[in-house]
């Protein structure tokens, strides 16, 4: 299945041979210029030298903003042999400011939408983001992310992704969890919380992973999966029906589950349900393991 | 970073060192090529030592239109003047963070060198670099604040 986030600007845009030593070298000349211009931006004209790891940042800064732009074009790492890489940076720094404005856009739904259930790290995390949008640098650290992400999702954005990029697609990501959380009441969302781990207001965790296990696990119970409650003997009987089939079919069992939940939630969006269903595969291990592992993956009650 | 980039660099930096050091025969101060060979080859190795890479033309240029006037130098120290000025203007970028622009830092170690060093490169390598922003400041701010 598809994921649901788009990854395309950390891959390369299209597959081809590498570069030979010439056209390395060559390359690395025209983004040698590409530097010097940048550097007299910075400075003003001020200085004309720099310290090395200056250089390299934004070295590094420019090859990603330059990839984001062959990526968007769907154009080969060849094209900045030739290209005037001077307009390719400007037309990827209006597709990065782009993303900055989308970016914001998530911030405020996600400070409208999110509940934190009092996790420091959660609530942290997301006033940290705010200073992102005050600190990131479209012109010269574009790959940057000038503040400190915690909170850890259920599925970790790529490490691939820099920049507004990666805090892009990481409040996609946090939204679509609390898209799930936000199905059920919170009392009941604290209370799972609490016994999946007692401290989860002062831990680094992730609050959607103890949903997302029991609303899988209660549409293969065929319970009430608003209740957010899985029993022992529910548990116990999850486990016997997935080590009934061999690896494959029990990770099927777990997908078709997601969908189950998924549409007794009503959770229509695009993302919502490749989503739950990759949490829900990542369950077999400790499911099939044994009927005492599965209760305490659903922390049952 | 790649050898064709730093040979045009070097060519067009052999060049403009050419000019400037027919500025400073008028003062009696001339630099044989072997020197401007030199000092370029000083250079590459100073930004080695100091970690920092030349975009433009080096500091050379400049540390040679204000320094040529110098009361304190002469023909058979420039050489070794400027090569210590370049190492000293680089570490100094280092060490002030590049606070100061490449012509306010060349201000003040000219306003230094000839105020309260008194041609001494020695103090120069040795003061606090504060001493640099007071230079700054005013013309004779540093030796005024000395004497207060």
């Amino acid at each position: 299945m598809r994921d649901y986030i788009d990854t395309s600007y950390s891959l390369p845009a299209m597959q081809e041979a590498p570069l030979t030593p010439e056209e390395e070298a060559q390359m690395q000349a025209r983004l040698w210029m590409l530097l010097e211009k940048q550097v007299r931006l910075q400075t003003q004209g001020d200085h004309s030298s720099l310290r090395e790891e200056t250089a390299a940042e934004l070295l590094q800064s420019l090859l990603f903003s330059l990839r984001v732009d062959l990526a968007r074009n769907g154009l080969p790492m060849r094209t900045l042999l030739t290209a005037d890489l001077t307009d390719m940076l400007k037309q990827a720094q209006h597709i990065l400011q782009a993303e900055v404005n989308t970016a914001g856009t998530l911030y405020a739904i996600a400070l409208r939408s999110v509940n934190t259930f009092h996790s420091c790290s959660l609530t942290d995390t997301l006033a940290g983001i705010g200073q992102f949008f005050k600190r990131y640098d479209v012109r010269l650290h574009a790959h940057d992310i000038p503040v400190s992400i915690d909170y850890p999702l259920c599925r970790p954005v790529p490490e691939t992704l820099q920049g507004v990029l990666y805090i892009r697609a990481w409040l996609e990501r946090l939204l679509t969890e609390t898209r799930l959380l936000a199905c059920f009441a919170p009392e009941l969302v604290e209370a799972l919380e609490r016994r999946a781990s007692p401290d989860y207001r002062e831990l680094p965790q992730n609050l959607y992973e103890p949903v997302a296990a029991n609303a899988v696990g209660l549409a293969l119970a065929d319970g009430t999966i608003e209740r957010l409650e899985i029993t022992y003997a529910q548990a116990a009987q999850i486990h016997r029906q997935i080590t009934a089939q061999d690896d494959a079919a029990g990770r099927e069992t777990l997908t078709a589950a997601a969908h189950t939940a998924c549409r007794r939630l009503s959770l229509t969006d695009t993302a919502s349900l490749p989503y739950l269903s990759y949490a829900a595969r990542t369950l077999y291990p400790r499911l099939a393991l044994s009927a005492q592992s599965a209760a305490g993956m659903f922390a049952a009650c | 970073m790649e050898n064709d980039t730093l040979l045009a660099r070097a060519a067009v930096q052999k060049t403009q060192l050419q000019n400037v050091n027919h500025i400073a025969e008028e003062y009696g101060l001339t630099l044989t090529k072997t020197q401007l060979q030199s000092l370029i080859a000083a250079e590459a190795h100073t930004l080695r030592s100091t970690g920092r890479l030349e975009l433009g033309q080096g500091v050379l240029p400049r540390l040679i239109t204000a320094f040529c006037d110098s009361p304190f130098i002469n023909r058979d120290s420039w050489a070794d003047t400027l090569e210590t000025l370049q190492e000293l203007f680089y570490n100094f970028k280092n060490d002030l963070n590049d606070a100061l622009s490449d012509d306010e830092l060349v201000e003040a170690m000219h306003t230094i060198f000839h105020g309260r060093a008194q041609g001494s490169l020695e103090y120069l390598e040795n003061m606090d670099i504060n001493r640099l922003f007071y230079a700054l400041r005013s013309d004779d701010a540093e030796d005024d604040d000395e004497d207060a």
